[in-house]
């Protein structure tokens, strides 16, 4: 009895205390939150490692049996506001990355004006918004499966981009437009074939999202410069590494320099991605009237060069909510170029050995950047408690013929175009 | 010591009953000229969707607390969004730095008094807390 008091007592206390804490920390100039997921997956491709975003460096299949590096994850934020005017923010999040660590790294730390109530600018650094949901890519808690689909999100793999933003809100009745400019560079770091492979691009970009009612519609297109550095192709001060190769008109064998039978700039410039325009562009759309929802996106990547993954890719979710429970079902296509298929042809130059080196690492490269794949998945998300999410979800997976699709540490005994499935079961939280 | 519990749960049956039965208005200050919002427009206000009123001039909400009756009747009505939705719908927006959900006050008093002192703000109270400081420009 004398428990069952102290009980009431405590939840008094709480009842009375939090809206309180609630209220000290609305008026507080700075606020700290935080989200994270833990989730556990598993596939049954066994030569090759699963992976949901190309800067993870294994994931379960070969590397691992049950793997948490494919969703955990965790982030923090503060948000500060100074004035009316001006406010800034700073997110710090930690998963799986291209080293194999788990080391915390800046996705946001950026100032924003609000310069009147529908105009903002914001400065420094902030979320690379090139789909429907990549802004929030990250809070599992905010999106319905447990993690965006592969064959949309795998497009590119930055997260964040530094420079400016502008965003212009208009209303024109009941229909809400925001429009957003913003310009700006990004750099990541991938996991590369033999090495750290790091992704820099430089550009623009422009969106719009319409919200009437329970719909939201967006577009979005972007064009960068792009280069990628992978240490072991690009910047090898092996005079025989492919470009190298490509581009010396002269070789030295032992006894002295010789005209280089591999000598090709054109195809080297054709090949290296260094400067290169890439471009996204998506259309997404929502219908989330409460009980139920809609959502799908078409997303387009191209650009100028043939050494480009350029692929068109989309998907479609729906799902129904009982309460607490709300089962959903994704459909999803990656449909890659057809000339990406066609590598360049081997050429033979008669010195008795079959494909040069050269052309073999370029088709190899080309090879490794097709993705094309399909894949359909049903999940369930629960919202036992407050603020939290379990969710579990199967993806049946299948490749294109001559494509990786969403796995990499491919082994000799992988076969492409085989199909497989993904398991995973996730806790996602936001405080 | 038996006494003691039973009047305990009875409070707290009173307590937590009260708030179920309040009803949820919108209010303006008494200043604001608007005398009538839509549901569409409520929502877009507090869904940081619009920043200003439809007929000009900024528009501010506040928030009820966590779990407080009435914003939960607020917003499954205007939003169709529930508590866990809502929570989500919010996470999107500040975990992309976009944009920071309402200020909360205390209870359906404070937001009153704090509506009242300026035009901007808008907020959804309990019915009974209403006074002439503020007026009701909505009715979910």
């Amino acid at each position: 009895m004398r428990d069952g008091i102290r009980g009431t007592s405590v939840l008094a206390v709480l009842i009375v205390g939090l809206p309180a804490l609630a209220q000290d920390v609305g008026q507080d100039m700075f606020k700290v939150r935080g989200f994270g997921t833990l989730a556990a997956t598993k596939s049954s491709e066994k030569n090759a490692d699963f992976t949901s975003t190309a800067v993870q460096f294994n994931g379960p299949g070969f590397s691992k049996s049950v793997d948490f590096g494919v969703d955990s994850r965790l982030g923090a934020q503060v948000d500060a506001k100074f004035n009316e005017m001006f406010s800034a923010a700073v997110q710090v999040i930690a998963d799986h990355r291209y080293d194999d660590t788990y080391t915390p790294y800046l996705n946001m730390a950026h100032l924003k004006a609000q310069v009147t109530p529908d105009l903002s600018i914001r400065i420094g650094r902030m979320p690379f918004s090139a789909y429907l949901i990549s802004d929030y890519r990250m809070v599992g808690y905010s999106m319905p499966w447990v993690r965006p689909p592969v064959e949309v999100y795998q497009f590119n793999p930055i997260t964040s981009f530094d420079g400016m933003e502008i965003g212009f809100q208009q209303n024109v009745g009941t229909v809400a437009l925001l429009w957003q400019l913003g310009g700006g560079s990004s750099t990541v770091k991938t996991a590369g074939a033999n090495s750290t492979a790091q992704f820099k691009g430089t550009g623009g970009a422009l969106s719009l999202t319409v919200t009437a009612g329970s719909s939201t519609f967006r577009a979005y297109y972007t064009s960068l410069k792009s280069t990628y550095d992978n240490a072991g192709i690009d910047h090898s001060s092996d005079p025989f590494s492919p470009f190298n190769l490509l581009r010396a008109q002269t070789v030295n064998v032992g006894f002295g320099p010789m005209p280089n039978p591999y000598y090709d700039p054109a195809m080297a410039a054709k090949y290296q991605i260094k400067d290169k325009t890439i471009t996204y562009t998506s259309l997404g759309y929502t219908y989330d009237p409460g009980g139920w929802f809609v959502m799908g996106e078409l997303a387009r990547n191209a650009g100028d060069e043939i050494m480009l993954p350029q692929a068109t890719a989309g998907y479609i979710t729906a799902g129904v909510r009982f309460g607490s429970w709300t089962p959903y079902l994704t459909v999803a296509q990656r449909k890659n170029d057809t000339h990406i298929s066609n590598p360049p042809p081997a050429i033979d130059f008669g010195l008795g050995g079959g494909t040069p080196k050269p052309y073999d690492v370029i088709a190899n490269i080309l090879a490794n950047t097709n993705q094309a794949q399909s894949s359909h998945a049903l999940g369930l998300r629960w919202d036992f408690y407050t603020n939290m999410a379990l969710k579990a979800q199967v993806d049946w997976m299948k490749n294109d013929t001559g494509s990786y699709g969403a796995l990499i540490n491919t082994q000799p005994n992988f076969k492409d175009g085989q199909s497989y499935t993904v398991s995973t079961i996730s806790l996602d939280f936001v405080f | 010591m038996k006494t003691l519990a039973a009047f305990t749960s009875l409070t707290f049956a009173a307590l937590l009953a009260l708030p179920a039965q309040a009803q949820a208005v919108v209010i303006i200050s008494a200043k604001n000229p608007i005398s009538k919002l839509t549901p569409d427009q409520v929502s877009q206000i507090f869904l940081g969707q619009a920043k200003t009123f439809y007929s000009g001039g900024q528009a501010e909400p506040l928030d009820l607390a966590e779990g407080a009756a009435a914003r939960n009747d607020f917003y499954q009505k205007v939003t169709g969004k529930n508590a866990a939705q809502l929570k989500g719908y919010w996470a999107k927006l500040t975990f992309s730095g976009k944009a920071q959900p309402p200020q909360v006050l205390a209870d359906s008093h404070a937001a009153v008094k704090k509506v009242a002192e300026n035009p901007k703000y808008i907020a959804y109270v309990d019915k009974a807390a209403v006074d002439a400081s503020v007026k009701v420009v909505l009715v979910p």
